[in-house]
């Protein structure tokens, strides 16, 4: 055999053990696993560094990186299994999902619509399940009036809304009230609009 | 004289009595209650605005609050050493580190959480979440081991402020869900 014919036999060969190497130990190789969001949609990353920029769009897909210099790989899918053995210390550790309650006002005031007081028990149910201490509670008003005094209405919302909470036994430390009067809108209005959706209080529980 | 001294006497008793039976009212913890509640006796208007100034510290100070953790787990703020407990509050700066047996999730104020498993380190880099003033920013940085994040409101209103960074490459987000795992470089 010509000694040429050696060397790229041998180059072949570590090639396939470079190759067979990479299939069978994804363990020491750094991984960027896009998952499905926990409401059931898929959002898109890109995975970037010196040498260039993957994008991972469909859930349950995975680039590697060797290092800052060689460009993501193009991403290929990894299974349950998998995700779960190298994981599934983080996901189990995941905290729970924070749930964000809306309620409405009557217009001008920190009186809570019939409709929305009804999901006070939910709230406490939630608070509870958690034994959330992270609670957040800001008001928000239409754009009837001056932003002033929205602002003051937007307040009161909040106040009215953390008082209910405190009433019901939530620890009042564990809320944080804020007021973002007409500046942070449900749905965009011009001025002066009456908008039920907008006179709302959000309470997340963390 | 006597009879003034039983309007007098009187008033004391329905005051005291009052003092009583509101707390009583307000503390009842039965949902059904609360509501009907509500619907009879409606807090006065306005109420104390003592809590601006409150509000804004708190958005001011933590950024985060640990909700689960298992096994070995630190927390180094300012070169300390913080005991990692429930609802600990997680500062920019800080430093997230599990053991061999450890794990930490946390649950940031835009509703992004974070969990590591074993043997790994995440530092916090950037958070500034105002909404109302338009800034936004969530940097995290995962030096070594697992990680679970899921992006919260910042990456909804503002994908590009978002970024996920590891020693090797940098994560950006349109809203979702990843894993990541960095090897331990020193090893």
């Amino acid at each position: 055999m010509r000694p040429g014919a050696i060397n790229t036999m041998r180059f072949l060969f570590s090639l396939l053990v470079v190759f067979l190497l990479q299939s069978c130990c994804p363990v020491n190789k750094n991984l960027f696993v896009l998952m499905p969001d926990p409401d059931g949609t898929t959002g898109i990353i890109t995975v970037t560094n010196q040498g260039g920029t993957q994008v991972i769009d469909k859930p349950g897909q995975v680039t590697t990186v060797t290092d800052i210099k060689t460009p993501p790989a193009p991403p290929v899918p990894i299974d349950e299994k998998e995700i779960s053995r190298i994981f599934g210390a983080a996901i189990l550790a995941q905290p729970p999902q924070p749930v964000t309650f809306i309620l409405n006002f009557k217009t001008g005031t920190a009186d809570l619509t019939e409709d929305s007081a009804k999901k006070i028990p939910d709230i406490v149910a939630a608070i509870s399940q958690r034994n959330s201490s992270d609670i957040s509670v800001v008001g928000h008003s239409d754009t009837v009036g001056s932003k002033q005094r929205n602002y003051q209405i937007s307040l009161n919302r909040a106040l009215r809304m953390r008082d209910i909470l405190v009433s019901l036994g939530v620890d009042r430390q564990a809320i944080a009230t804020e007021s973002h009067g007409e500046d942070n809108p449900l749905i965009n209005t011009g001025d002066e609009v009456e908008e039920v959706r907008n006179r709302r209080v959000e309470v997340t529980v963390r | 004289m006597e009879k003034k001294t039983g309007i007098i006497n009187c008033v004391i008793f329905l005051s005291l009595a009052f003092c009583f039976a509101a707390p009583a009212v307000v503390t009842a913890s039965d949902t059904d209650q609360a509501k009907k509640l509500m619907a009879e006796k409606p807090l006065p208007l306005p109420l104390p605005a003592t809590l601006p100034a409150e509000a804004k510290a708190v958005e001011e100070s933590e950024v985060a609050m640990v909700k689960t953790f298992s096994g070995k787990v630190a927390i180094t703020r300012l070169e300390k050493v913080i005991t990692v407990k429930k609802d600990e509050k997680i500062y920019v700066g800080d430093t997230l580190q599990t053991g061999g047996d450890g794990t930490i999730g946390i649950t940031f104020k835009d509703n992004s959480t974070l969990s590591l498993g074993h043997n790994s380190t995440v530092i916090i880099q950037s958070f500034l979440f105002s909404p109302a003033y338009g800034k936004l920013s969530m940097v995290n940085r995962l030096v070594k081991g697992t990680a679970a994040f899921i992006s919260g409101v910042i990456a909804k209103l503002s994908p590009q402020s978002v970024h996920f960074e590891t020693p090797v490459a940098t994560v950006g987000f349109r809203g979702t869900t990843i894993l990541v795992r960095i090897e331990d470089e020193t090893k």
